[in-house]
């Protein structure tokens, strides 16, 4: 079959395993290796900015009014843009592109055995996209005024009216920079479903098609179905800052509270837009280093399904003390706890996968090992936040900020790591150092826990979000709160040094690792069917599918893997 | 009775839907929350005004009427475009005049919103003047940021038709996102309007 | 599932809280827009699929040769 037949309504130019030039690839790529990894390199330099902005204010808190290096002094106009910041790049710079588009551009094709995405323009596009928002968010810290200062969940009043959070252009850039990033991945995630139901190899049924792709996809829908009201409520907001409407101004008949609406119908799916892909990609780890089958395939999926389809019905938790009905807040918090069982339902399903397998613990594996473990922490956490009455009392604690730094940090990072750590043979054709993998993997978790665990005490003992200085309030500047503060920011900087490792890992390997074989791991999928690193037009040959991702040691075999594409 | 079980070469699936086609659906779902948030605003704000201040007494009233008959226009746009993808079923030559008819129309209605914006903004009915005109105009001019792109793809896909080179697949997208355009001005006339 | 209409009537609005006030045009206008939001995508969604679902089905019937067999037409 040529490849003409395979993809009648692919691109037009030329599809054999030429070496493209260096335009080609990094510049103006159509490829969606080369896009994938232009998104990765991105949330890897934004995960440093965002990681710096961290540094930077947690100094601050651990040694108030001192001169930070690197940094210097930190007003608090500074700690307000700092935190706004961390948060806004981490999710929207960070764990977006990389978890969804970075792995989605680089696995879906080549896991689906085509040879690339239908529409590889507009995924260009897409990227270029991305890139201005970044350009926009990072220029926006340094315009006159200051960057926006307003929390990232950005809320009217103060994010609306420049007299009260003065910052007239950081707050419009900000806003500018969130809706461009919404249409790079509004493009981005036609081109995944699309890619996935239109151009699966022959015999790809559904049941056959890999958990992470599925992972992707569904997130994608979940990001497609929720970004409009949020895109609405921008235009609103853009509208209210730059011309003078009084959408959220109530002394102009506006209505503040509608912001929080618009923003949480898109903001709380959007946890599950970047949880589906972290727990995907352990999905395909966890059955390839435990040589087993993944336990309930289908049970995994229809997991994700109805979190899906849960996670439109529990947004409202995160507005329980800002004044919605309380006959709502009893729904909501019933949805909230409900959304708790698929997840830990899928999260078990791991868990039985290991039983019984004969595990190996290679770097990957001990990510997504650490990802569960983290992961689950994050979510029983999250059941005392989802009931209302207790909500009344945690809102806006440390113990909301260490909650979700449980459940960001395992999917930003530790997600991100084990993935990474995963395919970064057929990436860059390398493999990465497995010692320092494990140096790097036992520092993070080690200092991560370190860093998050203190934060639900401090939580408890009633510290606020958003306070600049807590020598200030002699409930919370107590000697006792401030050491824990202090240790939280010295776990802090461990982590931090413990990422250069990875970098330097990351980078060295690249160069001179050791040459990958085509097929590392001894796992099943179609991507690894193809060259490391594959070349332009992915697949030598294109594959049939025989039979599911997962088939491993299967008995009476005589290895103890049998690839999706080898005939029986 | 034995079964007899052939191994075969698994076969390519049929995509149930061309890729265009299928990319238009996704973004058709993300444009329709758009404007269901848009509308959820317009619902919650207009809750906040006490019965009968809503449009303000004091604001321009919209024209009901006008807008009805430019609402009718675009439905038959709408039907027109589909008897179109009918018609070119069975030759390009076929679908010219009713696309023609259908773009026209569309033009029509967006060019009538057009003068009545003028009308009202010289009446006094601006974004910043209440509530009520920053919704107005925000939702009708989001629907028009949809169907003006939307006629000038029509437009382009006319032209390539008459030179024979328009792609069934292509067409029947630009169909979709019509369809969409036109089915989603009821629901915002009725919100907005009445 | 059941028990959610009763709870939502046994809870009555905090009078205390400012900005709900016990009810009113506002709130309700709150309920029913979480409402439409929440199920609107879950409906697109579902009609989608459901379109699919029927699409493959017309297909995988159409496909199966078993049961559709030519019927020998009966002799006069």
């Amino acid at each position: 079959m040529s490849e003409a037949a395979v993809h009648p309504d692919g691109h037009e130019h030329d599809h054999h395993d030429h070496e493209m030039t260096f335009v080609e690839k990094w510049i103006f790529p159509l490829d969606h290796k080369y896009i994938g990894k232009q998104y990765l390199f991105t949330g890897m330099v934004m995960a440093l900015f965002g990681g710096f902005l961290a540094y930077a204010f947690r100094m601050q808190l651990a040694w108030p009014g001192t001169d930070i290096p690197l940094f210097g002094h930190m007003s608090p106009a500074e700690y307000n843009a700092a935190v706004t910041n961390h948060g806004t790049i981490m999710i929207f710079w960070v764990a977006m592109p990389v978890l969804i588009a970075a792995f989605g551009n680089f696995l879906i094709p080549l896991m689906v055995g085509a040879d690339d995405m239908v529409f590889p323009r507009l995924n260009r596009l897409s990227y270029q996209v991305f890139l201005l928002s970044a350009i926009v968010i990072v220029a926006s810290l340094f315009v006159p005024g200051g960057g926006f200062g307003g929390a990232w969940t950005a809320y009217p009043p103060l994010s609306a009216v420049a007299a009260y959070n003065l910052t007239p252009q950081g707050s419009t850039m900000w806003l500018l920079a969130v809706a461009l990033e919404f249409i790079a991945f509004l493009i981005g995630g036609i081109n995944f479903i699309t890619t996935a139901m239109n151009s699966r190899a022959p015999g790809m049924t559904w049941e056959k098609v890999p958990m992470v792709v599925w992972m992707i996809c569904i997130a994608s829908i979940l990001f497609m179905a929720s970004v409009g009201p949020l895109m609405a409520g921008a235009v609103m907001l853009l509208f209210d800052q730059t011309i003078g409407t009084g959408f959220f101004d109530p002394a102009r008949g506006g209505d503040p509270i509608l912001w929080q609406h618009l923003f949480w119908f898109f903001g709380h799916p959007e946890v599950y837009v970047v949880l589906l892909p972290a727990t995907g990609m352990v999905a395909e780890i966890v059955p390839t280093f435990a040589r087993k089958k993944l336990f309930g395939y289908k049970t995994v999926l229809f997991t994700a399904i109805g979190t899906g389809v849960l996670s439109f019905f529990v947004w409202a938790h995160h507005q329980f003390i800002a004044g919605i009905d309380p006959r709502m807040a009893n729904v909501f918090t019933i949805t909230t706890v409900l959304i708790s069982i698929p997840i830990a339902e899928m999260m078990f399903l791991y868990i039985a996968t290991l039983y019984g397998g004969s595990i190996r613990f290679t770097t990957p594996m001990l990510w997504a090992l650490g990802f569960i473990f983290a992961f689950l922490i994050g979510g029983v956490t999250g059941i005392p936040l989802g009931a209302s009455g207790a909500d009344i009392y945690f809102h806006d604690s440390y113990f909301v900020i260490a909650h979700f730094h449980f459940t960001f940090f395992p999917i930003a990072f530790i997600g991100t790591f084990a993935g990474l750590t995963y395919w970064y043979p057929k990436m860059f054709g390398r493999m990465m150092n497995e010692t320092l993998g494990k140096i790097h993997f036992w520092g993070t978790m080690i200092s991560f826990h370190c860093l998050f665990i203190p934060m639900f005490v401090l939580g408890l003992a009633g510290q606020h979000r958003r306070i600049y200085d807590f020598t200030n309030f002699p409930e919370l500047g107590v000697p006792f709160l401030q050491d824990i503060r202090v240790f939280c920011t010295s776990a802090l900087l461990v982590l931090l040094a413990f990422q250069f490792v990875f970098l330097y890992n990351f980078i060295v390997s690249m160069f001179r690792g050791e040459k990958a074989s085509e097929n590392p791991w001894n796992a099943n999928t179609l991507e690894w069917a193809t060259p490391s690193p594959p070349g332009h037009g992915n697949f030598k040959e294109f594959p049939n599918v025989y039979r599911g991702p997962y088939e491993y040691s299967v008995p009476d075999r005589e290895s103890d893997f049998w690839p999706q594409h080898h005939p029986a | 009775m034995s079964t007899l079980r052939l191994v075969r070469e698994p076969k390519k699936s049929e995509p149930i839907l061309p890729n265009a086609v299928l990319g238009t659906l996704f973004f058709i779902i993300a444009e329709s929350m758009l404007f269901a948030g848009f509308i959820s605003g317009y619902i919650v704000v207009e809750a906040n005004y006490p019965p009968g201040m809503w449009p303000p007494p004091e604001q321009p009233r919209l024209p009901i009427e006008v807008t009805a008959v430019t609402t009718t226009m675009l439905l038959a746009s709408g039907v027109l475009l589909w008897w179109a993808g009918r018609r070119f079923r069975e030759s390009a030559d076929a679908a010219k005049s009713p696309m023609g008819l259908a773009v026209l129309l569309g033009a029509l209605f967006v060019g009538v919103q057009g003068v009545e914006w003028v009308q009202l903004i010289g009446e006094g009915l601006t974004l910043t003047s209440s509530s009520f005109g920053g919704f107005f105009y925000v939702i009708v001019g989001a629907h028009a940021m949809h169907a003006m792109p939307a006629i000038v793809i029509l437009l382009r896909q006319r032209q390539r038709m008459l030179r024979g080179e328009l792609k069934p697949d292509a067409f029947a997208a630009a169909r979709l996102f019509w369809y969409f355009v036109v089915l989603v001005w009821p629901v915002l006339y009725w919100t907005v309007y009445l | 599932m059941a028990l959610l209409p009763v709870l939502m009537m046994l809870s009555t609005p905090a009078l205390a809280c400012p900005v709900c006030g016990g009810g009113g045009a506002n709130a309700q206008a709150y309920i029913d827009t979480m409402i439409f939001l929440s199920a609107l995508p879950l409906l697109l969604l579902g009609g989608v699929a459901f379109f699919f679902w029927w699409k493959t089905m017309r297909v995988t019937v159409d496909e199966e040769p078993s049961g559709r067999l030519p019927q020998a037409r009966p002799q006069p």
